[in-house]
C-alpha cells in the first residue's frame, strides 16, 4: 500500500482538480522525454529491474486483497513482455540480480523513484497542478546512486516499471449491479502503471511513460505485450529522434 | 483556503517579500511559491514538487502562536511558540510540531549551532527522519531567530538520497540573502 499511496494520492489530486462540469475525456496516457535526449550508442544496454507488480481482487467492500498466484503469473508475463519489447526497439536487455550490497540501494532509488513519479504525474504530465517553473522542462533525476549497479554489468540505462491491478471479485461485481440500478457508478478495479528509462551515470529520468487506466489483463503473455506495448509508447528507438510531454 | 495550491514562478535574484512583509529573501532560479499555507505566517516554495524539496518561511510568529495550522484529525493542539524561548527551545519546538504534523516518532534532531538569520543572532540545525510509509529518509535544515520577540524560521527539507545534498548550498547561500525587518511593537501581543 505504502508504495502506490504517492500515485494515488496524485490520481486524487487529479480528480479534485477537475471540475465536475468539465465532462470532457480526460487523458489517462502520457509520456515524456527529456529535452535533447539522444542515446549514446546504436545498441544501448538496458539493465531491467525487477518490476515491482500489486496484483489482486477487489473484495466487495472494495478492498484490496493481494492474489500470490496472479501476482506470480503478472511478473512472470510482464518482465518478459518488457526483454520482448525492448529487444525489438534495438536494445540489448539485461535483467538485474539482486546482489545483497546493492540490495539497500535500490530499495531506497525505488522509493525516491515512486516519489519523483507521483510529482511528475502531479506537477507535469497531466497538467491539473503544474509548477510554472517546469513548463518547459522534464529534467528530475533521481541522482548518481544507481551508478555503481550499472557498471557491474556495463549498462547505460535502467528501466523501471511500476504496475497495479485490482480485478473485482464476483460478489463486487454483483454489488455493483445492484449499485447501478440505483443509480449509482463506480470504477472497475484499479489499473495503472508507469515505466521509466533512468541514464545510469546521473539518474536523470529520461524518459516517463504512464497509464492511469491501462488495459491488458498481465496474467496472460498476450494481455502483458498489449499492456506493455502501450506503456512504451513515446520510448524512443534508439535510431529515432527526440520528443516531449504528451 | 482554494481547493487546491496554485503556483506561481519565482523572479530570480531580486529580492521578493515573503511570508507577510518582514522577510525578503533573494530567490534562485526555478522556484515556485504555493498559494497554500502551512498557516497564517508562512510560506512554501518548491523547485520539483513538495515531497522532493520543500522550502518554508516563518515570519512574525507571535507569542502564544503554532507553526502550523492544527491538523485536521489532530487530537491535540500543536506546541505554541513563546517569545521568551531560547534557541534550544525553539529548536524543540520545531521537532515537536513536525512530529506531530508528519505523525512520525522517527524524527532526530542533528547538529545544533549558533547561526544568523537576516543579521539577527540564532540557531541552525539539522534533522532528519522517515515518513510513515514511504520507504525512504528525507534530511532538513532550519535556520531560526527570535527579534523583538518574533519568531523567524526558514525550513529546507528533501530526500536524502539526492535532493537534499543537491540543493543544500543553494539554500544557505539564498538564506544568506534574507532580510528581516520586523514591524515595530505596539505594546500588545
Amino acid at each position: 500500500m505504502a508504495r502506490v499511496f504517492h500515485i494515488l494520492a496524485a490520481i486524487a489530486a487529479l480528480s479534485i482538480a477537475a471540475p465536475l462540469s468539465a465532462q470532457m475525456p480526460v487523458a489517462t496516457e502520457k509520456f515524456a522525454l527529456r529535452e535533447g535526449f539522444a542515446f549514446s550508442s546504436d545498441k544501448p544496454r538496458i539493465l531491467l529491474f525487477q518490476p515491482e507488480i500489486k496484483v489482486g481482487e477487489q473484495t466487495t467492500a472494495g478492498i484490496f486483497q493481494n492474489n500470490a498466484d496472479w501476482h506470480a503469473a503478472a511478473s512472470r508475463e510482464l518482465t518478459a513482455a518488457l526483454v520482448r519489447a525492448g529487444n525489438k526497439r534495438g536494445f540489448e536487455m539485461v535483467l538485474h540480480e539482486d546482489k545483497g550490497a546493492t540490495g539497500q540501494i535500490l530499495i531506497e532509488h525505488r522509493a525516491l523513484f515512486r516519489l519523483v513519479v507521483s510529482m511528475i504525474i502531479r506537477h507535469k504530465l497531466f497538467g491539473k497542478d503544474p509548477l510554472p517553473s517546469k513548463a518547459a522542462a522534464f529534467d528530475w533525476s533521481l541522482g548518481s546512486g544507481l551508478s555503481g549497479l550499472a557498471s557491474d554489468v556495463q549498462a547505460d540505462y535502467g528501466l523501471f516499471l511500476l504496475n497495479q491491478d485490482s480485478f473485482e471479485s464476483s460478489g463486487r461485481r454483483a454489488a455493483k449491479l445492484v449499485a447501478s440500478l440505483m443509480g449509482n457508478q463506480d470504477a472497475a478495479g484499479t489499473h495503472f502503471a508507469y515505466a521509466a528509462l533512468v541514464d545510469l551515470r546521473n539518474g536523470d529520468i529520461v524518459w516517463l511513460g504512464v497509464d492511469l487506466r491501462a488495459s491488458g489483463d498481465v496474467r496472460t503473455a498476450e494481455g502483458a505485450s498489449h499492456r506493455i506495448g502501450q506503456l512504451l509508447n513515446g520510448l524512443p528507438s534508439p535510431a529515432s529522434g527526440q520528443g516531449g510531454a504528451q | 483556503m482554494p481547493l487546491k495550491a496554485e503556483w506561481t514562478a519565482l523572479v530570480s535574484n531580486e529580492q521578493l517579500p515573503v511570508a507577510g512583509k518582514s522577510m525578503k529573501v533573494q530567490p534562485m532560479a526555478g522556484w515556485n511559491r504555493s498559494s497554500a499555507k502551512p498557516s497564517s505566517r508562512s510560506e512554501r516554495w518548491t523547485r520539483d514538487g513538495l515531497a522532493l524539496n520543500e522550502l518554508t518561511f516563518f515570519a512574525d510568529v507571535r507569542d502564544g502562536e503554532a507553526l502550523y495550522f492544527k491538523p485536521l484529525m489532530a487530537e491535540k493542539d500543536l506546541p505554541k511558540f513563546r517569545s521568551a524561548m531560547l534557541p534550544t527551545e525553539i529548536v524543540e519546538l520545531f521537532e515537536n510540531s513536525n512530529r506531530m504534523i508528519l505523525a512520525s516518532s522517527v524524527f532526530t534532531i542533528g547538529k545544533v549551532e549558533p547561526a544568523s538569520l537576516g543579521n539577527h543572532p540564532g540557531v541552525r540545525f539539522s534533522y532528519e527522519y522517515a515518513a510513515p510509509d514511504e520507504g525512504l529518509s528525507r534530511k532538513g535544515e532550519g535556520v531560526a531567530a527570535v527579534v523583538d520577540g518574533r519568531l523567524y524560521l526558514v525550513n529546507f527539507v528533501a530526500p536524502a538520497i539526492h535532493y537534499f545534498d543537491r540543493d543544500i548550498s543553494e539554500i544557505r547561500q539564498m538564506i544568506s540573502t534574507l532580510q528581516l525587518r520586523p514591524p515595530k511593537r505596539t505594546g500588545g501581543r
